[in-house]
């Protein structure tokens, strides 16, 4: 009996320490749950601003908090880090309204490096500096039409020989490569069996 | 708050759809109430090859204004696809149906099937299109055409993570056409509860509203619907 329980016990504890190796979770919160510090910007988002949500993220190590709305047309997301410290700013921009030579630039380099493409998604991303105050960095994104963002991210999926990938890129603000990321593809097959 | 309240008028309104389509089914006189249970296994592979395994079983459960426990059916189906595209995928299938072990009348129904399928995801929303034409050889030949719209939303954030809930509405319009009988227009509206119980699964409970022959001799249907999908 004794070394059933052991084994019981054993069993459990594996199962709970192999859940707990990768609990990535992101969830819809209420305001009173963003960390204290997130409220000096929080509390700057425009009054007409729509649809102000806050989410919660998690991939069991890292945990991050968004504020996201939005404002005249544009959706914005501002990511804290856990203690409530700016991480950037995003806004999502459709690709009329990058500069036509940096949207120029990256689609040069999506053409070389790659057979086919399609972007899927263009963000903004605007960085806290030491020089700028992240209220001005708030006025800047929110502005974004006249102001140059430190990175353009781009999800883009891309296919050689006939094999899709999915990545995050960033490039400069001229359109320039910088980093890339690739992507977890989910299959969407049980929507269409 | 806000997100409570949200949650509740989601899950009102499934609980209204289910009300709403019972009253309505019941209302007329052609009505029968049937589960659905399935279970998929879905195998994506490194190339451009992929290929769903489906076994499915189907019970009256209310027929001819009398509640009636009666198996109808088991049905195995398989799929080959190819993707084509970046969200596109065009697969063949075939699809039988033990129809004579449960009633010694009722022929087989063997059933190819040509599909269309797109999916995508649009921040929190997955949308998919799915057209289907099918030859059902049985006691007689029909041919049939379908489109299906889908949609799924999460139900906590903008992503399903483990455990998290979604909720899938669809709706599908189906035309038949054979040499020994008459077109047929059906349409079908359904509506699941899902959950990501592990890692590439999901189960889905739900109910399915079919609205048959509504331009010649109308029923309806009522379907439990039941899944469990396993992604490899």
């Amino acid at each position: 009996m004794k070394k059933i329980a052991i084994l019981i016990f054993c069993f459990i504890s594996t199962l709970s320490q192999a859940q707990n190796k990768k609990i990535e979770k992101e969830e819809r919160i209420d305001r009173s749950k963003m960390p204290e510090a997130s409220s000096i910007l929080i509390d700057n988002i425009p009054k007409k601003a729509r649809k102000l949500r806050y989410f919660h993220e998690t991939d069991g190590e890292k945990e991050s908090y968004e504020a996201k709305f939005k404002y005249q047309g544009s959706i914005f997301s501002i990511e804290f880090e856990k203690e409530g410290n700016l991480q950037d700013i995003e806004v999502t921009l459709d690709k009329n309204q990058l500069p036509k030579p940096s949207f120029k630039k990256i689609k040069e380099y999506l053409k070389t490096s790659h057979e086919r493409h399609k972007i899927e998604k263009i963000q903004a991303q605007y960085l806290p500096t030491d020089e700028t105050s992240i209220k001005n960095l708030l006025l800047k994104s929110l502005a974004f039409s006249s102001h140059h963002p430190d990175n353009y991210e781009i999800i883009v999926a891309v296919k050689n020989k006939g094999k899709l990938k999915k990545f995050e890129m960033f490039f400069s603000e001229n359109g320039k490569f910088k980093t890339q990321r690739e992507i977890i593809r989910n299959s969407y097959d049980y929507l269409i069996f | 708050m806000i997100i409570l309240s949200s949650k509740n008028f989601q899950v009102g309104l499934l609980l209204f759809f289910a009300l709403v389509s019972y009253k309505k089914t019941r209302a007329q006189e052609d009505f029968s109430m049937l589960i659905d249970p399935e279970f998929s296994l879905n195998i994506n592979t490194n190339s451009r090859w992929s290929y769903n395994f489906n076994f499915s079983n189907r019970d009256i459960l209310f027929e001819n204004k009398d509640y009636n426990f009666e198996a109808q059916h088991l049905q195995l189906s398989h799929f080959t696809s190819y993707e084509i595209g970046f969200y596109s995928k065009v697969s063949l299938g075939i699809r039988y149906r033990f129809k004579e072990i449960f009633d010694k009348d009722i022929q087989d129904e063997i059933r190819i099937v040509e599909q269309f399928g797109h999916s995508r995801k649009f921040n929190a929303l997955k949308i998919a299109h799915r057209i289907r034409l099918e030859q059902r050889l049985r006691e007689i030949i029909t041919y049939r055409t379908r489109y299906r719209f889908s949609a799924e939303l999460p139900l906590s954030g903008q992503r399903i993570d483990q455990s998290e809930f979604f909720i899938i509405g669809n709706t599908e319009a189906l035309f038949s056409v054979g040499r020994e009988e008459r077109p047929k227009l059906e349409q079908r509206f359904s509506i699941a509860l899902g959950n990501d119980i592990w890692a590439n699964t999901k189960a889905t409970l739900g109910l399915q509203y079919r609205y048959e022959d509504y331009t010649g001799n109308p029923g309806s249907e009522l379907f439990i619907t039941s899944e469990i999908t396993l992604s490899l």
